[in-house]
């Protein structure tokens, strides 16, 4: 059965990370956002990352991308212990292999759109062309509208293009059909899913929506800062046949 | 171009208001910086060069009459270098279309026959086989319009006199020309002509009445002093005395003393002011770009390459502020040096820039602006970039910090978010209101001169000279002469004084100083403590400024040697009865009678007060004209209305310029705190809206905020403007005359004005911007 073959032929690790804890605050504050994570990302996959708001999904990708350091546990990277990591190596980390793709879009404001997936493509050797980056996510013709110019749905492609332009071996997304609707939250998959099958990019993708979890090849559940379940899929669901 | 560089161009062009307030700001310290010091250096230098030039005399002295031979034992003094003996005579010229004659001087041209010590500036020197020709003061010449082969009729030694006016010339003993208290350029007259021709003028053959000194380089000028004064003791020596005590030196080196502390105080004032107003501004509107700065780093930028972002947006504020402050310093600098080409007649006086100036006042205010940048760019950077991003998630407001809650209930939902926000950031609010009471401050600085000098004016010309007229006599005269001066026509009241000319010496040091001796019924001349209080003339002893007493090292119930400096070289002794904090520093007083009895003489009167009709002013001039024992007639009016224009000229300006610049550090910091308050709470406002709030409503927040603020900051502006003027004060204890700290109503209200309409102004513009307010893009896009 395809659950055993796959299981029996586990892809090259990108990422794994041991005993993960993040506690914010102290005393009756005290707020464990993580507690006790064993985590791999593989080269090439699709994950989906399920749970509950507040069980610690943020905090997880976040440390997993280098935005953030664990308070114990340790995350390699290959063979670099990132949980070691000086700042200059982390940004390196962050600027060489990883593309964000954040709830909020995050664009800079006063940047087009193609100025913003510049910004990106300028930080590496031989990045993604602005303009092919966006033809990927479908915006080809919304090249210099500014952000405020775009729709959420739009934006976040935006995010995307920028994210993957410079071809990072592995893409974290945090919700990012979070604030959008059904047909253009699909757009947004679609886009995910043609960077990933065109680059081999394994990509990450938190959301609430457990539906999305059918075009993944994995499914990590969370709860209480803990991994409650996990799950591989036998095959992926075009995101275009998604019942939303 | 890389897309951190558009992004940069892009926040600029968006953010002008902001870019150019700010840059503004540090152009106000600039030019201060410029402006003040450059002219300060431009006068030192023009008054150090002309007499190194000129040779300058270092010392000066006056003789009744002294044979040619003497010179000669003079120059044999050690550590005199050079001797030039003169003859000096006092003249009046009637000018037409002037109510009094100008009064000064003829001076003897060197033996040489040339023009030594002195500048032609039109014509040529007097032909010394001509007896009637002269060389006129330069600044008389222009008053009246004289030109080389002019006539000037003067009257000298009781006769009139025709003489031809071959050249004009500048001195450095009249760099400022002054002459028995006049200061208008017009009333003061001094010809040169060669010594034999002023000698048989005068019937002063082969002798000179008057000497300048130069001193070879180290000399003791005291010991100079007691040598020469034993020198000519049999002459009628009447005392030498050094630089400090020449009119036109004095009036230059006070003025430049005066600068001097305009020009190093002020600038590290408004430097500062600017330094701190830069840092807590430029940091706010960093702080707005945390965000972006994250995004950035979670991208991959390197921290350096953030900071050659942050910096560069920083440069080019201090770059175009820097160019801006430069070319308005130096613009700002020639009117300042122009308006003392007015009143001082250098050869040469024009304002340089020089380039330590510019490197000092870019290093400030360069290093304030990168490091407000670079320390707010460091408490976004130490955020690790998850946290940056974390907004929009609620910001965690605080309750009750500042006790405010009891107001926060009462206000409603509105002003609840108003004191909850200044609540929240209570070390970024009252930066924004120290920042807003630096600039009131930096406006009462500029106008509080102007409030010291009336009361300086007020004080000792209006309460403590009360007299309309002082009649100078050119000997004392016996007390009984006062009837005549009061019986003249239109004379209300006369009373006497007489002044005598000492030397004071006391363990620290002496001074030159003149004792007035009054009668203890009169009121014309009072002396008056700092308060304005009147204070008593003793008889047992001196009443004495407090600064000389001071200066010479003495306290009350101290004996000091006092030397009479008026041809009479008798020393006598006398306590100190007093001393008073008065205005004019440097006076002694003693009741007429006793100092009379302490010289050993009748009671002698040598200055007649008087008040006056003022109908018959014009008779009483002219009955005064005829009277040869009168060698001056000062009006109190004209000397105040000339100290007011030579003193209020200067101080116009400065106001204006400290004032102007202070209004442009307050509308910076206004403006630019509005602005960011609008940029950090748009979403909020805009929620606001959405709710159904109204316009005026949502203004209210945003413009509550602000007002609160101002409020704030007027009384604590008012106190640093207090404070900052005493310190600039403080720097210098003119021995002359001392500004009281004085800062009027007026002058609180017009800074507390200028503040409060930059306030509205400001209000006025965000309540416009909030009413453009893109519900949609405030909501969307954050910046
Ligand atoms: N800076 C912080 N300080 C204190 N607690 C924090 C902080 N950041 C996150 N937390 C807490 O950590 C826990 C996990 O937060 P996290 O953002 O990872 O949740 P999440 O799974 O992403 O939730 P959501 O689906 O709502 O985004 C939450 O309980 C949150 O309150
Ligand atoms: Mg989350």
């Amino acid at each position: 059965m395809a659950v055993v073959v796959m299981a029996a032929e586990p892809r090259a690790e990108i990422l794994s990370a041991r005993g993960l804890t993040k506690v914010y605050g102290a005393g009756a504050t005290e707020v464990r956002a993580l507690d006790g994570v064993d985590f791999t990302l593989a080269r090439g996959e699709i994950l989906a990352l399920l749970g509950p708001s507040g069980s610690g999904k943020s905090t997880l990708l976040n440390i997993l991308g280098g935005l953030d350091t664990p308070t114990t546990g340790t995350l390699h990277h290959g063979a670099q212990e990132l949980t070691r990591a000086t700042d200059d190596e982390l940004t390196r980390f962050r600027r060489d292999h990883v593309g964000f793709v954040f709830q909020f879009y995050n664009l800079v404001p006063s940047l087009t759109a193609r100025e913003n997936v510049q910004l990106a493509a300028d930080l590496v050797a031989a990045p993604m062309p602005p303009e092919e980056a966006l033809a990927v996510v479908g915006l080809g013709a919304r090249l210099d509208h500014f952000p405020a110019q775009l729709s959420g749905g739009e934006q976040q492609r935006v995010a995307i293009a920028r994210a993957i332009a410079k071809r990072p071996a592995m893409l974290l997304c945090d919700e990012p059909t979070g604030a959008l609707d059904g047909k253009t939250g699909r757009l947004v998959l679609e886009a995910l899913l043609a960077v990933n099958q065109r680059f081999g990019t394994a990509t990450a993708i938190i959301t609430h929506n457990a539906v999305i979890g059918a075009m993944a090849d994995r499914v990590v559940t969370m709860r209480d800062g803990r991994i409650a379940s996990e799950r591989v899929n036998p095959s992926r669901t075009p995101p275009a046949a998604l019942d939303w | 171009m890389r897309a951190i560089d558009r992004k940069l161009l892009r926040d600029l062009g968006r953010m002008r208001g902001q870019v150019i307030t700010i840059a503004l700001v540090l152009a106000a310290g600039v030019a201060a910086t410029v402006t003040l010091t450059g002219t300060y250096r431009a006068l030192g230098a023009a008054r150090d060069d002309y007499y190194a030039a000129q040779d300058f005399p270092d010392l000066f002295v006056h003789v009744e009459r002294a044979p040619d031979a003497v010179a000669a034992r003079l120059a044999t003094i050690p550590g005199v270098a050079t001797v030039t003996p003169r003859l000096v005579e006092p003249l009046a010229a009637w000018m037409p279309g002037q109510a009094r004659p100008a009064t000064g001087t003829a001076l003897s041209l060197p033996d040489d026959g040339s023009l030594r010590g002195l500048v032609l500036r039109l014509g040529r020197g007097p032909d010394p086989t001509r007896a009637d020709e002269v060389v006129v003061l330069d600044s008389f010449a222009t008053a009246h319009h004289l030109a080389p082969d002019d006539r000037l009729e003067v009257v000298m030694a009781g006769r009139r006199h025709r003489l031809r006016v071959t050249g004009t010339v500048l001195s450095p003993e009249y760099v400022f020309p002054v002459a028995a208290g006049v200061v208008n350029p017009s009333g003061v007259v001094v010809v040169w002509m060669p010594r034999p021709a002023l000698a048989a003028r005068t019937g002063a053959d082969g002798s000179w009445n008057d000497a300048t000194f130069t001193l070879v380089r180290g000399a003791d000028q005291r010991a100079v002093i007691a040598a020469i004064d034993r020198a000519l003791e049999p002459w009628g020596g009447l005392g030498a005395y050094g630089r400090d005590q020449q009119l036109s030196h004095r009036f230059v080196s006070q003025e430049l003393e005066q600068l001097e502390v305009l020009a190093t105080r002020v600038p590290v004032v408004f430097l500062l002011v600017a330094a701190f107003l830069l840092n807590v501004v430029l940091g706010r509107l960093i702080q707005l770009q945390r965000e972006q700065l994250a995004v950035l780093r979670a991208l991959g930028y390197t921290k350096a390459a953030i900071a050659r972002h942050v910096g560069a947006f920083a440069a080019v504020i201090v770059l175009g502020g820097g160019a801006v402050g430069v070319a308005g310093g130096v613009a700002l600098g020639r009117a300042m040096t122009q308006l003392y080409v007015r009143f001082f007649h250098f050869p040469e006086l024009t304002f340089h820039l020089e380039a330590d100036l510019i490197g000092l006042a870019l290093a400030v205010s360069a290093a304030a602006t990168l490091a407000g940048a670079l320390a707010a760019m460091r408490r976004v950077l130490r955020l690790v970039p998850a946290e940056a991003m974390r907004t929009p998630s609620p910001a965690r407001y605080r309750k009750g910090v500042l006790g405010l809650r009891p107001v926060a209930r009462l206000a409603g939902p509105l002003g609840r978010m108003i004191v909850r926000e200044l609540e929240r950031k209570p070390l970024a609010m009252a930066l924004s209101v120290v920042g807003v009471g630096f600039a009131l401050a930096i406006v009462i600085i500029g106008r509080f001169s102007r409030d010291s000098l009336d009361v300086l004016l007020d004080d000792v010309m209006a309460r403590s000279m009360r007299e309309d007229v002082a009649v100078v006599l050119a000997k004392p005269a016996p007390i009984g002469e006062l009837g005549w001066f009061a019986h003249a026509p239109g004379v209300l009241a006369a009373e006497p004084a007489h002044a005598v000319p000492v030397r004071l010496t006391g363990p620290r040091g002496y001074r030159d100083v003149v004792v007035t001796g009054l009668r203890p019924g009169d009121h014309l001349r009072q002396v008056l403590d700092g308060r304005g209080a009147r204070v008593p003339i003793p008889r047992d002893g001196l009443l004495v400024s407090e600064i000389l007493a001071r200066r010479l090292g003495l306290a009350v119930g101290d004996r000091v040697r006092v030397e009479r400096r008026d041809g009479d070289h008798r020393q006598l002794v006398l306590p100190i009865a007093a001393t008073v904090d008065d205005r004019l520093g440097m006076q002694a007083y003693l009741e007429l009678d006793a100092l009379a009895a302490a010289l050993g003489e009748a009671p002698q009167l040598s200055e007649v007060l008087m008040t006056i009709d003022h109908r018959q002013r014009d008779r009483l001039m002219a009955t005064l004209a005829e009277v040869p024992a009168v060698v001056q007639v000062i009006e109190v009016s004209s000397f105040r209305d000339a100290f007011a224009a030579q003193s209020g000229d200067s101080m116009t300006f400065f106001t204006w310029l400290v004032v102007s610049l202070g209004v442009v550090i307050a509308v910076g910091v206004v403006y630019n705190n509005a602005r960011v308050a609008l940029s950090e709470r748009a979403r909020d406002l805009a929620t606001l809206r959405v709710l159904g709030y109204r316009r005026g409503e949502v203004a209210v927040v945003l413009i509550g905020q602000l007002a609160i603020q101002v409020a704030v900051a007027v009384p604590i502006g008012l106190w640093l403007g207090w404070a900052l003027a005493s310190a600039l004060m403080s720097a210098s204890d003119p021995e002359q005359y001392r500004f009281p700290v004085v800062i009027s109503a007026q002058t609180y209200g017009f800074a507390a004005l200028v503040i409060g309409g930059a306030a509205l102004a400001t209000a006025a513009l965000v309540r416009r911007r909030l009413d453009r307010l893109d519900l949609n893009d405030a909501l969307k896009a954050r910046d």
